[in-house]
């Protein structure tokens, strides 16, 4: 990554040598397949349990329905979201779409609106907005703030030295009762479920790819949660950095792992699009080639030597260049796939 | 009122001027657009002032995200400055 700093500014830009060549920092766990198997099974032995709320207001469109969903899960929260879909589809005519939040709690871009999900249900989808913490949906500001400042304080590293109780278990499994609600609605196909997220939104994807083989596609964006043990070979691991913590290497090593895309992707076949971006310091770009090198599916890897985490900002000729030549590649993307 | 109208015009002007600087900024470019090379291969950077005045630009080199292998000062005589890097990367498990 090179960086030219002057009076009044800043400019950076990255490079990438051999990126095919990058692998995971550390093998997975010897009981990694075992461990989730065992997960998966107790998941499935819950009994099914779903508490829906029709949501009606004049944000909904009259062509569809939306409801504010609750799915029961292991704990210690049920998945929660909104759920939309057209109305009158006819059964197993169309594609399954889960949305996927970024890292944060009270922010805009954490919680699970029903225009979300919208968007992708006039693009004739059946499609779930699944928030990241299992919180109640459309709670006032206090309820968000409140959860950030207790609860869910930096909860990425909760619970991080046994893998039972380490906050992204949780998470996951709400991913996969997410995911099983969709695959249970009468108007899913049966073939496609496009998982699509940014950065902890991202990682969630890809670890929806790898949990999950019936995830058919997932577009990762800047996504987290990539080569977390990269530390071990001099290189840096994706968002959170759980192993860069202060607690012992050897019992990170007996939790981390069996949450990091690197090691879920294995054997997934799912099509991953996904967005690097190559001066991107929260989920370095060398993380996410890793993550993404074992997974056996088709990839569309767009790397952005000028994008860091966020896109370039607004109204720059970077963002110009940005939204003709990476952006709208995603959008054809989705509408190809959702066709 | 006439006073009011040329601060208004005034106020007008100065924020065109913030905002032409603000928009001009240096611009940073490679020899390979995608920005992906082989392992050895040469890296030849390039700075693009867009007519910006700047007489001297720190550039740092940082390798894997961590390691900063090299920071030094360039002198910006033309629209467009060249430097060069070489990196390497390190070995798949």
């Amino acid at each position: 990554m090179v960086t030219a700093s002057y009076k009044d500014g800043m400019a950076s830009l990255g490079s990438m040598v051999d990126p095919h060549l990058l692998r995971p920092g550390a093998v997975a766990p010897k009981d990694f397949k075992a461990y989730w198997k065992q997960q998966k099974k107790q998941l499935n032995a819950l009994k099914w349990e779903v508490k829906s709320t029709p949501v009606k207001n004049e944000t909904i469109p009259s062509a569809f329905s939306c409801e504010d969903v609750e799915i029961n899960c292991l704990g210690p929260k049920p998945a929660r979201g909104y759920y939309v879909k057209p109305t009158g589809s006819s059964p197993k005519s169309l594609p399954a779409v889960l949305l996927v939040h970024a890292a944060g709690v009270k922010g805009s871009w954490c919680r699970s609106e029903p225009s979300n999900a919208i968007r992708y249900a006039k693009m004739d989808a059946i499609c779930f907005d699944l928030n990241a913490h299992g919180m109640l949906n459309g709670q006032p500001e206090e309820y968000y703030e409140q959860l950030e400042q207790g609860e869910l304080k930096g909860y990425w590293t909760q619970g991080i030295t046994n893998r039972d109780d380490y906050y992204f278990r949780g998470m996951y499994l709400r991913l996969l009762r997410t995911i099983e609600f969709l695959t249970r609605q009468p108007e899913w196909d049966g073939k496609r479920i496009l998982v699509i997220g940014e950065s902890q939104g991202g990682g969630q994807a890809l670890a929806a790819a790898g949990l999950d083989h019936r995830v058919s596609a997932v577009i990762a964006l800047v996504p987290a949660m990539c080569d977390w043990m990269a530390t071990q070979t001099g290189l840096k691991g994706g968002w959170p950095q759980p192993y860069d913590s202060d607690e012992s290497k050897a019992v990170l090593m007996k939790t981390i792992p069996y949450f990091d895309a690197a090691y879920l992707l294995k054997g997934s076949k799912a099509t991953i699009f996904t967005e690097i971006g190559f001066v991107d310091v929260t989920c370095p770009a060398s993380s996410i080639y890793a993550a993404v090198s074992q997974a056996g599916g088709k990839k569309i890897i767009m790397g952005v030597p000028y994008r860091a985490h966020h896109q370039p900002p607004a109204g720059s000729d970077l963002e110009k260049l940005w939204q003709e030549t990476v952006y709208k590649k995603r959008l054809e993307f989705i509408d190809n796939y959702l066709r | 009122m006439i006073k009011t109208r040329t601060f208004v015009f005034l106020l007008i002007c100065l924020t065109f001027f913030s905002l032409s600087a603000k928009c001009q900024s240096l611009l940073l470019e490679q020899i390979n657009s995608d920005g992906i090379y082989k392992a050895g291969e040469k890296i030849d950077y390039y700075l693009i002032t867009n007519g910006k005045t700047v007489d001297t630009v720190s550039i740092t080199i940082i390798k894997n995200n961590k390691v900063e292998v090299e920071k030094k000062k360039i002198i910006v005589d033309s629209e467009r400055s060249s430097f060069t890097a070489a990196l390497s990367i390190l070995p798949a498990q």
